[in-house]
């Protein structure tokens, strides 16, 4: 994607945050629909690319409550995957953050920490965040590492939330404060 | 039936459809009726009223009915409003609300209009002030209030003064009224200096 037609939103190291291109919705539906890549966002029902195209439209309100942005990688010159804010609380400032990197081969690289890393001072210094939080399932040590290493802490643990491979399984809630934040950063 | 007895019916009527959502002492700010677009639409049109609301529009029935409707479905509004009741009087007697509403800079624009005449200057519009400040400011968590009021108007410029609002700033020649331009004084209040009052 030529510079000057990419609609950058917020920049990063290696990777970009653009607004969601419905062009994109079939690179989408595969990430989304990716056995490897929906283990454990539990998506059990498939997607379509017309679902896909439904759930966009339907992004009309202001303020907006959920906001996603596809990840752009520089230097592969491509989309990587999905950050998203959902459920986002205008009084109670808080918003559910939430990261996908689609593209299984790019693993393991931290690309979703920086991504995550963007969306959350995104979150603190633009929307008037206090609190973000995220969760992630205990086997899925892959988005534990990434909570982590952005500084979000283990806040409740819900057992035997969700049913996982024929068993139920924990679910981990993560959060962290714009306060603890702004310290992290100083 | 007698009048007395029918009148008696119809306030008790009147009780039953009135939902306080913020009780005050001698009012309380209720959820909208329709039972009173007639008397909203009454306000809106009064000469003496709709003088110092600005209304410059001649508003009919059915428009003012339709202002009770039902919200589209959304999330988040960007305004919100009360019927101020009187409790003595068992009366609707004006309006109050947040217009503007910024929800992420988090600021709102008051505004007030007691649509009784008699009431004025009976302290009405600085009481239910209040309750809605309070509300705005510990419900919906805003960190700002905004009201804007116009020189002829000096009720409104002294309610504000007493709420502890603070002069932003003036608006040279803002609005036209009867013919002259007058200002618009700007009034601001921060939920940090109305914590420190209600201790």
């Amino acid at each position: 994607m030529e510079k000057n037609t990419r609609l950058t939103f917020i920049e990063g190291e290696r990777i970009e945050l653009l607004p969601i291109n419905p062009e994109n919705v079939k690179i989408h539906a595969r990430w989304e629909n990716d056995p490897k890549a929906r283990l454990y966002t539990r998506n059990v029902f498939p997607v379509s690319p017309e679902d896909l195209k439904k759930r966009l439209e339907q992004d009309q309100e202001r303020p907006k409550r959920d906001i996603f942005f596809e990840i752009y990688h520089k230097e592969l010159d491509k989309i990587v995957g999905f950050v998203e804010f959902h459920n986002i609380n205008y009084i109670n400032n808080a918003a559910y953050l939430s990261v996908l990197i689609g593209e299984k081969e790019l693993w393991g690289n931290y690309l979703g920490t920086e991504a995550a890393k963007l969306m959350i001072k995104y979150g603190f210094e633009e929307l008037n965040l206090v609190k973000i939080t995220a969760s992630a399932l205990r086997p899925n040590k892959g988005a534990c590492r990434i909570i982590e290493s952005i500084g979000m802490k283990l806040e409740l643990v819900l057992k035997n939330q969700v049913y996982f491979d024929g068993v139920y399984i924990d679910e981990l809630k993560f959060c962290i404060f714009r306060e603890e934040w702004e310290q992290m950063n100083k | 039936m007698t009048e007395e007895k029918k009148d008696k019916e119809d306030k008790e009527e009147e009780d039953d459809d009135v939902f306080p959502f913020i009780k005050g002492d001698n009012i309380d700010l209720v959820a909208g009726n329709s039972k009173w677009a007639n008397l909203s639409c009454k306000w809106r049109n009064d000469p003496k009223v709709r003088h110092y609301a600005r209304n410059i529009w001649p508003q009919t029935l059915e428009e003012v009915r339709k202002r009770f409707e039902p919200l589209p479905d959304k999330q988040m509004r960007d305004s919100i409003k009360f019927t101020i009741y009187h409790k003595q009087s068992k009366r609707p007697i004006g309006r109050i609300g947040f217009s503007r509403i910024d929800w992420v800079n988090r600021n709102a624009n008051i505004f007030a209009i007691i649509g009784e005449p008699e009431y004025w200057g009976k302290g009405i519009a600085g009481e239910a002030s209040k309750l809605m400040i309070n509300y705005g400011f510990t419900e919906l968590n805003l960190h700002k209030i905004l009201s804007g009021v116009f020189t002829p108007n000096k009720r409104s410029l002294r309610a504000a003064e007493k709420l502890g609002f603070e002069k932003e700033g003036v608006l040279k020649e803002e609005m036209y009224v009867d013919g002259q331009y007058h200002d618009v004084h700007r009034f601001a209040l921060f939920k940090r200096d109305w914590k420190k009052k209600d201790e």
